[in-house]
C-alpha cells in the first residue's frame, strides 16, 4: 500500500484511504497510532473518515511515511489490508461485528415515517420492512459523541435532508437521509428523517471504549413490541 | 478515571470555564479535544501558579502568591493570521480564494468555543455541501451561506461543508483572544513546510520571552523560580516532567528534551 499524506497544518494531516473496507481502516489507523507513539509522538490520534484518515500530532513527514510503510507491512503479513483494488469500502469484513439494536417506531419516536413514505411513494409499513432488512456498516463515528454514520440503505429509500432542520432531535433518534442511517445518542440539531428510536446507549464516558459502534461494525435492527 | 478528586466552585464569575489540557485519544469516538484555546498563555498560567502535576492548587502551601502576577505577554501580533488551502480548496473560485486573503474579517458574536465565526464577503462553494470527514481545529469551513467559520477546540468531530483553508497551529491561539466586532486578516502559507517553521519559530520566542519575563516576574516565588530556572535559563527537562511544557503544542521537542 503506498499513501501520500497530505500536510493539512504543522501536525495535522489527510491519509488517503484507497479501497479498503471500514474494519481494516479501523485498524490500520489504531495501528498507526501505535506506530507513532512507538516512535515518540504519543499525543498522535487518529479519526476513520469515509474517504480517509486524519492525522493528528505527528510534525515529521519522515516519521510518519516510516510509520505508514511499517503498518502496511503488517496489515499485509496479516492480511488485514486485503481487499481487492476495485471492492467496495462499505462491504463488511469478515472480522466486523454485528449489533442488533432495538427499534421503537410509533407516531411520538418516528415523527417523519409517515412524510419518508408519502415522498417515497409507498406505505409506512413498506418502507420499515425495507428499513428493518438492512444490515448497515459503520463508516466513521463523530460529528456527536458516539454518533455512528450507517452505509447500506438502499436506493429505493433514499431522500434528501429535510429542508428545515429540526432545533432538537431527542436522543436515541434513528433517521435517514441520503444514502445514509444515523443514531443520534444525544439530543442535537438534525436535519436527518427520523423512523424510530433505540434505547440502546451508543456512549458510555465510564466504559472503554465509550462508544458502543466503530467503523467497519455491522449493525441491523429489530423492531421492539410495543411498536406499531 | 478517580473519583476522589473534587473541585469546589466558590464563585465562578460571569463566563468562567474550567479548562484542563483537553481530551487527547478520543476524537474517534466523536469527543472533541476541547481544553484551553491558547496552549502558549495556558503553560505561563501553570508556570505561575506552580501547578506540578498531581499538585492540587488548594494544597498548596503557602498559598500561590504568583496567582495574581502581572504576566506580560510577548506574543501579540497584528500579523494576518497564517493558513494552508484547506481540504477542500479547489471547490472554492479564484475570487473566493483571493478574498479570504484580502478582506477584513470582522468576528462576530455567535462565536464561540466551537468556532470563530466570521463576517465579510461572501464565499461560494461547488458544490456547496460534502461527504462528511474527520475535521481538526482550525479548519476553515464554509457553510451554504458563504460566510467561514475557523473551528476551535469544543468543535464537532466531523462535518460536511467544504474548507477554504486550515489555520496553522502556531496561530490558532490567536482566534481564542478576538472579541466581536474585532477585525482580522488571514493570510497563505505558500509552502507546507514552513508551517512547520514558524511553529518553532513560535516556541522559540515562548521559551525566550514570555518564560524569561515570567521567571523574573515571579522571582520574589522561590518554588516557581526553581521551577523555571532560577537565575539561568529554564530547564527544559524539569519543565517537561512537571508538565510545564506540552509534547503536543511543542512538537519541536527533540530540540528541548
Amino acid at each position: 500500500m503506498t499513501v501520500t499524506p497530505q500536510r493539512l497544518s504543522e501536525t495535522q494531516w489527510r491519509i488517503p484511504l484507497g479501497q479498503i473496507d471500514r474494519h481494516s481502516a479501523a485498524q490500520l489507523a489504531d495501528a498507526l497510532v501505535t506506530e507513532l507513539t512507538a516512535r515518540g509522538y504519543p499525543a498522535a490520534e487518529a479519526v476513520v473518515g469515509f474517504d480517509a484518515i486524519a492525522l493528528w500530532g505527528c510534525p515529521d513527514e519522515a516519521v510518519l511515511s516510516a510509520a505508514l510503510a511499517a503498518v502496511g507491512a503488517k496489515a499485509r503479513s496479516a492480511r488485514l489490508a486485503a481487499a481487492a483494488p476495485d471492492s467496495d469500502p462499505s462491504m463488511p469484513s469478515p472480522h466486523s461485528r454485528t449489533h442488533e439494536l432495538a427499534l421503537i417506531v410509533t407516531p411520538e419516536t418516528a415523527p417523519d415515517l409517515a412524510t419518508v413514505a408519502e415522498a417515497l411513494g409507498r406505505t409506512p409499513e413498506s418502507v420499515l420492512d425495507t428499513f428493518l432488512a438492512c444490515t448497515f456498516t459503520v463508516a466513521a463515528v463523530g460529528f456527536l459523541p458516539g454518533f455512528p454514520f450507517l452505509e447500506g440503505l438502499p436506493e429505493t429509500l433514499v431522500l434528501p435532508r429535510r429542508a428545515n432542520p429540526r432545533l432538537k432531535v431527542p436522543a436515541g433518534s434513528v433517521a435517514i437521509a441520503q444514502r445514509m442511517a444515523c443514531i443520534y445518542p444525544w439530543e442535537s440539531p438534525g436535519g436527518w428523517h427520523l423512523i424510530g428510536r433505540t434505547p440502546v446507549t451508543l456512549f458510555d464516558p465510564t466504559a472503554m471504549p465509550p462508544a458502543r459502534l466503530r467503523p467497519g461494525d455491522r449493525v441491523r435492527f429489530v423492531l421492539r413490541e410495543e411498536s406499531r | 478515571m478517580s473519583t476522589a478528586a473534587a473541585l469546589r466552585i466558590l464563585d465562578p464569575g460571569r463566563f468562567a470555564t474550567i479548562q484542563d489540557d483537553g481530551r487527547f485519544h478520543a476524537r474517534q469516538w466523536g469527543v472533541p479535544r476541547a481544553g484551553m484555546l491558547d496552549p502558549w498563555l495556558y503553560r505561563l498560567a501553570l508556570a505561575a501558579l506552580f501547578h506540578a502535576s498531581g499538585r492540587p492548587l488548594a494544597a498548596l502551601t503557602p498559598p500561590p502568591r504568583a496567582a495574581f502576577l502581572p504576566l506580560p505577554w510577548p506574543l501579540a501580533s497584528t500579523e494576518p493570521i497564517r493558513s494552508l488551502p484547506g481540504a477542500q480548496w479547489s471547490a472554492f473560485a479564484d475570487d473566493a480564494r483571493a478574498a479570504w486573503v484580502s478582506a477584513l474579517w470582522q468576528v462576530t458574536p455567535a462565536s464561540d468555543r466551537m468556532g470563530a465565526r466570521l463576517e465579510g464577503p461572501m464565499l461560494v462553494a461547488t458544490p456547496p455541501e460534502i461527504r462528511s470527514e474527520p475535521l481538526w481545529p482550525g479548519a476553515v469551513q464554509v457553510p451554504p451561506a458563504g460566510q467561514p467559520i475557523v473551528l476551535l477546540n469544543d468543535a464537532q468531530t466531523m462535518g460536511g461543508y467544504p474548507k477554504i483553508a486550515q489555520v496553522i497551529e502556531a496561530d490558532r491561539w490567536r482566534l481564542a483572544h478576538l472579541q466581536p466586532g474585532e477585525g482580522i486578516r488571514f493570510a497563505w502559507l505558500t509552502d507546507p513546510d514552513n508551517a512547520w517553521h514558524a511553529f518553532s519559530a513560535r516556541w522559540r520566542r515562548f521559551q525566550q520571552h514570555a518564560l524569561a519575563r515570567a521567571r523574573s516576574a515571579a522571582s520574589a516565588t522561590p518554588d516557581l523560580a526553581a521551577l523555571i530556572g532560577a537565575g539561568g535559563e529554564p530547564d527544559p527537562q524539569r519543565l517537561w516532567h512537571e508538565n510545564l511544557v506540552s509534547g503536543v503544542w511543542d512538537a519541536t521537542w527533540e530540540d528541548f528534551v
